[in-house]
């Protein structure tokens, strides 16, 4: 194998790549270390090569995910939310991040550093509190979910004024690279979906793509992702500034407190994965 | 102090004390390869603590000063000056803050305008030479960094006829004291004081020698 890693875990599973280009278009991108050409034939199929060699490449949810083995261990997840009438779909772009995937997902996971890094838009001290939630790992799918969780936030998405509100949230973990929330929407009763799907550079590099799937009248397509900017540009020097880019798994190198029940249940699904890409060896 | 033979156990001169402002800033520093961050508490007792917040790790120089603490960037845990014991988790505002979440400190004195750390546990008492490592009444010059080890900055002092232990002698005919700070493999900080008064033509001439010196330093090739 040519690439960066062994890892099964990512060697074995489906991995974002972007957007499919335009038919008859190519474009480069990196994965796992090395140079790998995307291609939409004029018919619309897409490819993927890494020199002369094809790789298993599928389309779905607007980007196109390849398997750097051809044998990805199970089929890709789903995301029902993707195509239900009267949602809107925005690809927010992709947004490199020199750091671990792990850590990204993470950060993703976590609602204790709202009104610090996203202070007035998704928390606001002295609303600080991250009251106990639920934590599972689904048997059928082996996705981890955390539900019944509540954050105040002054302002939750573009659609939002700043008059302030408690926002439902649900998490999901379906890969190492991939996660999805579920938050209250400007429509009564219905949750917003965004997914963050990780395109791993490298160990330590990642290429973001962030995609709603949400319900907002009003917001233009680039007023939403002007928000997602501005969230995610208060995530990335952070993210950037870990000590250690890559995540350790085991010992005592990083303590977690009891709020940090999503964290702690994805640091022991990915050792229970075995999972080695973008992780600190232990000491 | 501060000579090759001991840099393990020394006082590394990490930055000048006149550039921590109480209850205010932090600042990135470095000593043997170790990420420090430099801050000051609001009673002025001076702080030098790994620069890793025990929780995800995420560095405390993006954080802030509340006081006598500091503050995470990522989470808002705040420790307190000393002792680096961890003293409020926002996101659990009814909970005491475990004893075992404590910042890694490290042992610091103040001496000659400068901050200056030991990374041993127990740092030792602070011997004379830090108190008079700069002569009384002297102005601080800058501090240069240069891309090379502190040993090849050491010898290259020596060939400007500036000596060990004190790094004491003429750089562009200005009387000057050289601190050299062990940062990295390859990156030495070298903080001048001189006897020249801010603004006078003999401050100016060790300005030019000072990026002289940087410029002929890295232009060596590689040692050690």
């Amino acid at each position: 194998m040519p690439f960066v890693t062994d890892d099964p875990n990512m060697l074995d599973d489906w991995l974002v790549v972007g957007p499919a280009p335009a038919p008859s278009a190519s474009r480069d991108t990196r994965l796992l270390g090395e140079t790998v050409r995307l291609s939409t034939d004029a018919d619309g199929t897409p490819r993927c090569s890494l020199g002369d060699t094809p790789l298993a490449v599928q389309s779905s949810y607007g980007y196109l995910w390849v398997c750097p083995s051809g044998r990805p261990a199970r089929p890709l997840f789903d995301f029902p939310e993707y195509g239900e009438p009267g949602r809107r779909r925005v690809d927010c772009g992709g947004i490199g991040v020199a750091v671990s995937g792990l850590r990204v997902i993470e950060n993703f996971l976590d609602m204790a550093h709202f009104p610090f890094v996203h202070a007035d838009y998704l928390g606001k001290v002295p609303h600080t509190e991250v009251a106990q939630y639920q934590v599972q790992v689904e048997p059928a799918t082996g996705e981890i979910w955390a539900t019944d969780c509540r954050f105040w936030q002054p302002r939750a998405s573009a659609a939002h004024d700043s008059s302030g509100s408690e926002v439902l949230y649900k998490y999901r973990v379906m890969q190492p690279f991939s996660a999805m929330l579920y938050k209250s929407s400007f429509r009564a009763g219905e949750l917003d979906a965004i997914g963050i799907f990780l395109q791993p550079v490298d160990e330590e590099h990642v290429i973001a793509h962030t995609l709603l799937a949400c319900y907002d009248d009003h917001s233009t397509d680039a007023e939403l992702i002007a928000f997602q900017h501005t969230i995610f540009g208060q995530d990335k020097p952070i993210l950037e500034n870990h000590a250690f880019k890559r995540m350790p798994l085991e010992g005592r190198a990083e303590t977690p407190t009891r709020g940090d029940t999503s964290s702690v249940t994805y640091r022991r699904w990915l050792r229970e994965r075995g999972m080695r890409f973008g992780v600190r060896a232990a000491a | 102090m501060n000579t090759p033979e001991n840099t393990a156990t020394t006082w590394h001169p990490v930055a000048r004390s006149a550039d921590l402002r109480p209850g205010a800033n932090i600042v990135a520093g470095f000593a043997e390869g170790q990420e420090l961050a430099l801050w000051r508490a609001a009673d002025g007792t001076a702080q030098a603590w790994e620069n890793r917040c025990p929780h995800r790790s995420v560095r405390f120089t993006l954080g802030q000063v509340i006081d006598n603490r500091l503050a995470c960037a990522y989470h808002g845990w705040q420790y307190e000056a000393g002792s680096g014991q961890c003293a409020s988790i926002p996101a659990h505002p009814a909970m005491q803050a475990p004893r075992n979440v404590c910042a890694k400190t490290f042992g610091t004195a103040e001496a000659a305008g400068m901050l200056w750390v030991h990374l041993s546990p127990e740092a030792p008492p602070v011997p004379d030479e830090l108190r008079n490592a700069v002569p009384a009444g002297w102005h601080f010059c800058r501090t240069l960094t240069v891309r090379a080890s502190a040993g090849t900055v050491r010898k290259e002092l020596a060939r400007h006829g500036m000596a060990s232990p004190a790094w004491r002698g003429r750089l562009g005919g200005t009387e000057t004291v050289a601190l050299i700070l062990d940062a990295q493999t390859r990156l030495a900080f070298i903080h001048l004081w001189t006897e020249a008064a801010p603004g006078s033509a003999a401050m100016k001439a060790l300005h030019a020698a000072a990026r002289q010196l940087r410029t002929d330093i890295e232009a060596l090739p590689h040692q050690g």
